[in-house]
């Protein structure tokens, strides 16, 4: 019994933690993009990889938060395709391939607003 | 004292405005043209990233957002659906933020013809933009983020949904330096009595964070376009003489506490600008040496058509002196409609919005490719958004910013061309979208500027006129 309550209560924790991700993430990820793209014209390598990590990072919860909501198997795509691009950045910007880096920040951005066409505000 | 005896007065002297407000750099005397592209100009020559194909920008800006469902893109099925409720299936995800709600769709008393090789369609509303269908480009796919004017227009300019960044036309300044150092380089022309850009104002022709040199001049009609800039009338060359003198060491006191003060350097600038512009403005603007034809054709004859014709008029005159980018605020005389915002009778509100700009637009697309100009300026006819299918207070439409339409022509770009649509309403683009910030992207491009290059460091951030986002569209370039 005891442990049927801890486990719902986990349950409980991770779905809270997948709804918060709703709550002001994207407005992280816009910022952390910004950023990137910044670092990246300003060839700032050290501060670009971290935000380009950051981005991986957050992608990934908004994939699972999308998994979890269900019925959203398009967005679950447009945020896998987003991380994916987010692992190409750190790639590109590992190696200072800054240019190749700027371009992928622009397909980014753009996966961003294909994605909130629908999304945005539901 | 004439205008001209004084000038050589000052001249002479070394105490023009320029004069004076460079003194402090230059030791005094008065800035040439050539002078004022040889030292650290901000408005000096800049070599281009790539080979341009437009020089200028002639952007009609459509105040208050026109319906392009009755303009341009025409649609027979929102005909034979009118009246009844919005289907669902084009309703889906459709986030609505309007007082007035989704009406039954609506359609207009318009009549349509296709026009030109292209086969473009064209309502009754634009019989002389049609007759240049042949040199338009059609972006009939154009989206765009937001339902206010506000908003949408600080987008449609800035790249941003509140004030404070450039607008593209200080962009391009910056990108390219001016071509003429006697003219300002971005040059806003607005018409009508409502004519502050429809209440959207100077922050969507402002320099934002760029140095302030970089901002928009608004021209005002008449005579003479800029403010104070003959000597008053009552004011004696020595008063005159004298208070420069204190207003050169003023400035002068002023900039050694705050050397990068880019504001005091551009009011510095500004005056010795207005001293050469006291004889280059009234000129630019001066259409008394424009033939009775050219003046009829620009409907400069016509009360209706008279303001927004002298507006575009100029801004061909404009181009032909090398200014970068002129931005034309339509309006009109009639005081009834001082905007395209048509939330109610559209019928009425379109058919005088249609008037004012119609003739006035088909005679500068003709005349720019009479005169050799049309391949070097890009003329972009836009707007905040479009308009909604459905219908609001039973006889107007409101806003879209899911699917309208924009044209370019000139400059460059792809004539008799249409890319991308709308859906079978007209409601949303759905083929070939193509947002605000891709318009920007492709403009930058025809002028010889890389988007994601053309870059300014603001509180440690590399800015961009795009921000983050847009893409040149390839499809609409020669």
């Amino acid at each position: 019994m005891r442990s049927t309550v801890l486990l719902l209560s986990l349950l409980a924790s991770v779905a809270v933690a997948v709804t918060e991700v709703d709550m002001d993430l994207m407005q992280r990820i816009e910022e952390s993009t910004k950023s990137v793209d910044s670092n990246i014209s300003l060839k700032d390598g050290k501060a670009a990889l971290a935000d380009a990590r950051e981005i991986e990072e957050m992608f990934s919860k908004v994939e699972l938060y999308y998994k979890h909501k269900g019925d959203a198997a398009d967005a679950t795509e447009y945020a896998r395709k987003s991380k994916s691009f987010a692992t190409e950045l750190i790639r590109q910007v590992s190696e200072k391939d800054f240019d190749s880096a700027s371009a992928t920040v622009g397909a980014l951005a753009k996966s961003c607003k294909t994605c909130h066409q629908v999304y945005k505000k539901s | 004292m004439t205008n001209k005896s004084r000038r050589d007065f000052l001249s002479h002297a070394g105490l023009g405005l320029g004069g004076l407000a460079a003194g402090g750099l230059l030791g005094g005397g008065l800035l040439s043209s050539a002078q004022a592209a040889t030292f650290d100009d901000p408005l000096a020559l800049k070599v281009a990233h790539h080979a341009a194909k437009a020089k200028s920008v002639i952007w009609l800006h459509m105040a208050g957002a026109p319906s392009t469902l009755d303009l341009f893109d025409y649609k027979p099925d929102l005909i034979k659906l009118a009246g009844q409720p919005m289907p669902d299936s084009f309703a889906k995800n459709l986030k609505t933020a309007t007082d007035g709600g989704v009406g039954a769709l609506y359609a207009t008393k318009r009549t349509w013809k296709q026009h030109g090789e292209s086969g473009a369609w064209f309502s009754d509303l634009v019989p002389n933009i049609a007759k240049q269908a042949d040199d338009i480009c059609f972006i009939k796919g154009s989206k765009t983020e937001g339902s206010t004017h506000v908003i949408s227009s600080l987008k449609l300019h800035t790249s941003a949904l509140t004030p404070g960044r450039p607008a593209l036309g200080a962009w391009i300044t910056y990108g390219l330096g001016s071509a003429n150092p006697d003219l300002p380089s971005f040059v806003v022309l607005p018409t009508g009595y409502d004519n502050s850009g429809g209440g959207r104002g100077q922050t969507i022709w402002s320099s934002g964070f760029l140095p302030a040199t970089y901002q928009g001049t608004a021209f005002r009609q008449g005579d003479s376009p800029i403010l104070h800039l003959d000597r008053p009338a009552l004011v004696s060359s020595a008063e005159q003489k004298n208070t420069l003198d204190l207003i050169r060491k003023l400035n002068a006191q002023h900039a050694s506490r705050y050397p990068s003060d880019s504001e005091l350097e551009a009011r510095n600038r500004s005056y010795d600008l207005a001293y050469r512009m006291e004889s280059s403005a009234p000129e630019a603007v001066d259409l008394n040496k424009e033939s009775k034809e050219t003046k009829a054709a620009y409907g400069l004859d016509d009360e209706a058509t008279k303001d927004y014709g002298t507006n575009l008029l100029r801004a061909r005159r404009l181009v032909e002196r090398g200014v970068r980018f002129i931005h034309v605020i339509s309006g009109s005389n009639d005081k009834t409609y001082g905007s395209w915002d048509a939330h109610n009778n559209i019928e009425k509100n379109h058919a005088v919005m249609a008037k004012a700009v119609d003739k006035p637009i088909g005679a500068l697309l003709a005349d720019l490719k009479a005169r050799g100009l049309l391949d070097s300026t890009l003329v972009v006819w836009t707007s905040e958004f479009g308009r909604t299918p459905y219908g609001q207070t039973g006889d107007g439409r409101d806003h879209n910013p899911w699917g309208y339409t924009t044209w370019i022509a000139g400059g460059g770009s792809k004539a008799g061309y249409t890319h991308g649509s709308t859906d079978a309403i007209g409601l949303r683009a759905e083929t070939g979208l193509v947002d605000t910030y891709d318009l920007q992207a492709t403009v930058l491009h025809l002028l010889g500027l890389n988007h994601r290059n053309l870059t300014y460091t603001h509180q440690g951030r590399s800015e961009r006129a795009t921000t983050v986002f847009g893409e040149v569209v390839k499809e609409l370039i020669a």
